[in-house]
This record gives C-alpha cells, structure tokens and sequence, in this order.
C-alpha cells in the first residue's frame, strides 16, 4: 500500500495506490489524521488506482468522516475504480461519501459547499 | 447453511445449448432474436451474399485445374450456392437438434482446397463430390462428440482460433487488395486505386455513415468498387462477355456427373474435416460473444449443433455437386460490423443464395468480382475477427504455460502463410494440417494445450498465520491459482476478496486458534474455498448493518464484513464439530 500526499489551497489530498486491507489501515488512518488536524478539515481521498478495499478500510474512511463533519468539514472521493465502486455500493457507504469522478470536480466542490 | 444468495443472471444459452434471451450488447442494432424491417432484411441478406461470393473463387480453380467447363465450373458455383443457402439457413435454426440459432453461413471453404484439388485430378469432379459427401457425413458424427471434447476448447484456445479464423485470411486478401496471384509480380497502380478506394469507402461509411447507410457500407463499397474496376479497365472483356452471355435462369441439376470414392483420400478429407469443424468452433463462438452481454464461456452443446448443420451443408454440398462448406468467418465479421446479428438475415441470406443460383446472369455477376474489391472487402472483415479472437483470449488469466501455448501456436501458424512452400511437398494424407495457418495454430495449440495441462493442480492450498500475514499474501496465491487455472480475473478477485475479509474478520474476532488453513478448487463451471480452522464459527447476517449503526457503532464492521463475505459468494455453508471448522465459499464460473 502507497499513500502519498498533496495540497491545493486549503483541500488537502491523499492519494491511496495498492490494497486497502487490515495491515495498511493504521498507516492510512495516521495519514489521514494528520490531514483532518486543521479545522473544518477538507479532505479529498483520491482512489484512482486503488485496487482493493476491505471492511477495515471502510472502518478507517469513516472514522475518519465521523470527526471531520463534527468540525463542519468533509471528506470527498475521486475516482473509485469498479470493483471498489462495488464494496462501496454492497456496503451502503455510497450514500454516505460525496464522490467524484475528477479530482478537480472534487476540490471545487468546496469551494462551492464553502 | 446459514447464508445463501445466487447471481440472478445466468444466460439460457449456458443451460440448454440453445439461443433463448440472452442479455443484448448495446452496440447491436439488431440481436439474433429482434425481426428487421423486411427491405431491410433483404438488403442486408444480398450484402451477405456479396460475402459469400468472394469465395466463389474456389470452385472456379478446381474447374480450372483439371482443364474443365465453363459449364462445369457454373454448375459447381451454383451447387455451391444451394449448399451454402441451405446451410446458412439450417445454421440459424433457433430450435431441435441441428443449427446454433446464428447468423453464421457457410462458404465454399479454403480449408478444402488442397484435397478437392487432389480429389477432382485424381478421380475427377465425381470424386471430388463423393469425398465432400464423406467429409460432411464425418463432421455430424463428429458434431455428436463435442460436448465430450470441451476440454481440448478452454475460452483461450478458442479465443485463439477466432483470431486464427481471421489471420489465416490475410495472405489471401491482401494478394487480392494488391491484385496480385502470387508474391514477386508488379502492383499496378489503378488495383490500389480501386482496393484502397473500396477500402476508404466501406470504412468510411461503417464509422461516419448516417443512417442505414452505415450499416450497408461493404455493399455500397463493393459497387463502388465494381464500377472503378470497370472505368479502370481491370475487368476483361472476357469477364464482361460472361456475364452478358449468361442465361437469365437454367435448371442446373442436371449437369451433375455423379458420385465415387476413394479409400486413400478418406484421411485427408477427414483432416480437412477437423479443420472445418474448429473453424465453426471459432466462428460460433464469436457469434455467442456478440449476442451476449453476459458471454463467459464458450457453450460447446450450441457449438455441436453449429457443427452439426456446418456438416449437413456439406452432406448438401456434396450431394448436389458444390465445393466443400465451413462457416464464413468474414461473414460474422460483417455481422459485428453492421452491429445486425437477426437470424432473420441469415434466412434472407440462404433464401437469395438458392434464387440467384438459379440465375447465372447474377452469379456470374458474382463470379467475376476484381480482386482488389475482394481485398479490401475481406480486410475490413478479418479485422473484427482478430481483435474479437484476441479479446476471447485475454478475458481470461494466463500464466506462462498458457502464454507459451498461444504465442508458439500463432507463430506456428503464421509460419505456414509466410513460407508456405516449405509445406508444398508433404504427404497427401498431412497436407490439409498444414494447408492453412488456422488449421496448424488450432492443432498446435489444442496439443500444447493438453501436454501443458500436465502437472496443474485442480486444488491448491495456502496457510494463514492471523496478525502475520495480509491480504497480499492471500491475492498473490489467487492470482497464481487463477492464471493456471486459466480463470476468470473477477472471479478470482471476488474470491480473493471474501477469504481476505474472513481473515481479517476473524483475526480482529479473536475465533480462530492456530493458522487458517484454505484450500481452493477450480473446474470451468466452479470455484470452490474450503476454510478449516480451530476455535468458534463465525457467523454471516443476511442484513447489512445500516449506516446509522455503523457510524454509532464500530463493533457493527464485523458484521459488515461477514455481510461482504455473503455477498460476494454464491453459496456459503458452515459447520463446526469439536472446536474445528470449516467454511466452505462456493463462486460459479
């Protein structure tokens, strides 16, 4: 599992590339953390070559998503690939997360959502 | 059992070898059941005539090389015709034992050429019928067999001889895109005029064509391409006189010379056979991927019956005095190029090839259609076979030995076309394996294929150490398992996917003593996960947790992920006896 990091404006990203499982979560969840320390915290997860994604890297995703929308903030997802889509759809965590299909659509979101 | 869900779609070709409703591609204009208007339909079925003529060649060289007729080589064209008819509309029969329900015609075959050849010099035209009739009655015996042999056609192997379908094609129609009749003679500057002028045409008007017109792009190219011909002086005035000299309707029958046969051509016939019979295996298997969305597999049951009536057409062929017939894989080109597979054509299709076979003006017509039409006709319809042929082929995964099985058998074949002088002087009985790239890639590659399958675990078995391993353990051993299984990429993902989510459940649990022992099975129709371990069952909800309970409650993601494991399986069943379990993940394939 790769995790690696941006910034544009005041939307901080995080890029997940690999397998999301129970032995990539801590390091995720640290990453994302440190991303939400700022409040309200805007987060774009970006998903493009994320293969896989287990019920422990849901738990981390909505950890996450509990504690940044308590401090009025929000995290985004771009570009879920199929079979992700798919665990996000069977688990009902679509309904939950705004997501996107282009990074740049997910940033402006905030923008607009102030 | 306490958890159960089935994949709602199965598609009814997969259960009784018949086309029922199958899930329609959304690029098909018109599927294999849907009913076109009838002017349509007509246009459409000429358009497949006009397919069909190209390989009318064949029986005018066989004519030619044993010094006969006019009269002779017009009688096998239309005997030829009537065959083809025949089959093309006992190919599409949707019902009963014989016909795969597809657009799918035969045409006089270029796998028969070298034993009809032989045939009509050593015995005459009668031998030549009486063999063609010996090797359309082996191929309905042979048709009752192949269900037996799926095993020689896993989805690669037949992938493989699609693209072969189209490749062994190439040397032929790029000679005629060039107008040439062997390597080494000079190109003439107005043959590819009219090749790539027909070429720009047909193709310009399947991608940019409004309308109907798009779809009857290679009639219209083909006229075009007859009338350049003309202005271009490529048609003689020999092939002009033929056809004003040509009657407006005859009664054919009663030029046939008989039948006789001969034991020493039996073994080259029944190659050429076998040769027939795996071109149908490649052609049918196109049709059943074009017309089904949900296509997974090849259905061999479909495919015996396919065989069955390519077989009969032969049976037709040689009784009435036609050249051999396998199925026109440029037809089902044409079919995926027109986005029009309606069975409805192919009976159009058979009923125009019996009319016109009646009328020499317009099969002459046809018979003397110039070659750079020809090319650029069969160039743009091989196209659609490789890729589809390619695309069968990777819709599975492939480790090294299948890699080996379809890269040796390609260039084998290849090597036929590129030299094939080199296979000139074989003996007679072996010559029709090596008389087409096709026919060598297909017997190379089903005897690799088998020699290969030596030494592959049906069942293979992976330890798991809970807080030591993850899940890139578990879906490099899949992967593995998958590729030499030769299965299908999501489900092998699926499964992978379920087995990491039960040990990642099961070590956060604290259920499971020991290490988790998991033994995977694979056979075409199933793949199967045995989980045995020491400690407590888990249990699998049929409800998901909402998102109100998983977001008030994190204890709630150990029943989300029993919940993924449920439904990402077919069947799941679980027992335990005496602390030890097993769990058992069943996944059709």
């Amino acid at each position: 599992m790769e995790i690696r990091e941006n910034k544009s404006g005041n939307v901080d990203i995080v890029y997940l590339v690999g397998r999301l499982d129970a032995y990539a979560a801590n390091d995720v969840e640290k990453k994302i953390n440190a991303a939400t320390e700022k409040t309200p915290a805007c987060l774009v997860v970006g998903m493009e070559r994320l293969e896989y994604i287990s019920s422990s890297g849901l738990r981390v995703l909505l950890a996450a998503l509990k504690k940044v929308r308590k401090q009025q903030g929000d995290i985004r997802l771009t570009g879920l690939q199929p079979y992700v889509k798919e665990v996000f759809d069977i688990s009902g965590f679509t309904q939950l997360f705004k997501m996107f299909e282009k990074e740049d659509d997910a940033i402006k979101s905030f923008s607009v959502s102030g | 059992m306490i958890g159960k869900s089935d994949r709602a779609l199965k598609t009814a070709s997969r259960v009784n070898g018949a086309v029922g409703i199958l899930p329609k591609p959304p690029n098909l204009i018109y599927g294999v059941n849907d009913r076109p208007p009838i002017l349509f339909t007509l246009f459409m079925g000429f358009q497949h005539v006009c397919f069909y003529a190209i390989s009318l060649s064949f029986p005018v060289i066989i004519v030619r090389a044993i010094g006969g007729t006019d009269a002779q080589a017009t009688f096998m064209i239309s005997m030829s015709m009537i065959a083809g008819g025949i089959g093309a509309i006992i190919m599409a029969l949707p019902k009963g034992p014989v016909g795969s329900g597809y657009l799918c015609p035969p045409v006089c075959s270029p796998t028969n050429l070298a034993a009809a050849l032989t045939a009509s010099k050593f015995g005459g035209l009668s031998l030549l019928y009486g063999m063609t009739l010996i090797s359309g009655v082996s191929e309905t015996i042979f048709s009752r067999l192949v269900n037996k042999l799926r095993v020689l056609f896993p989805p690669e192997i037949t992938g493989l001889i699609v693209a072969m379908v189209g490749i062994t094609v190439i040397r032929v129609a790029c000679l005629n895109f060039l107008g040439l009749d062997q390597v080494g003679t000079p190109i003439e500057p107005k043959v590819l005029i009219v090749s790539f002028s027909t070429l720009a045409v047909i193709v310009g008007l399947n991608i940019w064509g409004k309308g109907k017109l798009g779809l009857f792009c290679v009639l219209v190219g083909m006229v075009l391409g007859y009338i350049l011909s003309y202005v271009l002086g490529l048609m003689s005035s020999t092939d002009i006189a033929a056809v004003s000299g040509a009657g407006l309707v005859w009664f054919p029958f009663l030029y046939h010379p008989g039948w006789s046969f001969s034991l020493s051509l039996v073994i080259p016939y029944l190659i050429v056979m076998v040769c027939s019979a795996v071109k149908t295996v490649g052609d049918i298997t196109t049709c059943q991927k074009i017309n089904n969305a949900k296509w997974t597999r090849p259905d061999m049951k479909n495919i015996g019956k396919g065989i069955l009536a390519d077989g009969l057409s032969d049976v037709a062929s040689g009784l009435l005095g036609g050249t051999g017939q396998s199925t026109s894989s440029s037809n089902v080109g044409l079919t995926i190029a027109t986005k029009t597979t309606s069975r409805v054509v192919a009976y159009a299709t058979g009923g125009l090839l019996i009319i016109i076979a009646f009328i020499p003006k317009v099969s002459s017509l046809f018979a003397i259609m110039p070659k750079p039409v020809m090319g650029a006709s069969l160039i743009f319809a091989i196209s659609f076979m490789i890729v589809s042929g390619i695309q069968i082929m990777t819709s599975r995964m492939l480790d090294t030995r299948k890699i080996i099985v379809i890269g040796v058998s390609i260039i084998f074949g290849i090597m036929v076309d590129l030299m094939p002088e080199a296979f000139a002087n074989l003996p007679t009985w072996i010559s029709p394996v090596f008389s087409s790239s096709l026919s060598t890639a297909a017997i190379t590659a089903i005897c690799l294929n088998l020699i290969f399958r030596i030494g592959i675990a049906k069942s293979q078995t992976i330890e798991l150490e809970p807080k030591v391993d993850s899940s890139e353990k578990i879906f490099n051993f899949m992967e593995k398992a998958g590729a030499s299984w030769g299965a299908r990429k999501e489900i092998i993902n699926q499964a992978a996917s379920a087995i990491n989510e039960f040990f990642e459940s099961a070590t956060g649990l604290n259920i499971v003593k020991g290490k988790i022992k998991t033994e995977v099975s694979f056979d075409e129709f199933n793949l199967d996960v045995n989980i045995t371990y020491d400690g407590t069952l888990m249990e699998f909800p049929v409800n998901r947790p909402s998102a109100d309970e998983l977001m008030a409650d994190e204890r709630a993601f150990t029943r989300l992920s029993a919940f993924l494991i449920n439904s990402r399986v077919d069947k799941i069943k679980s027992s335990a006896k005496d602390g030890h379990c097993h769990l058992q993940l069943h996944f059709d394939h």
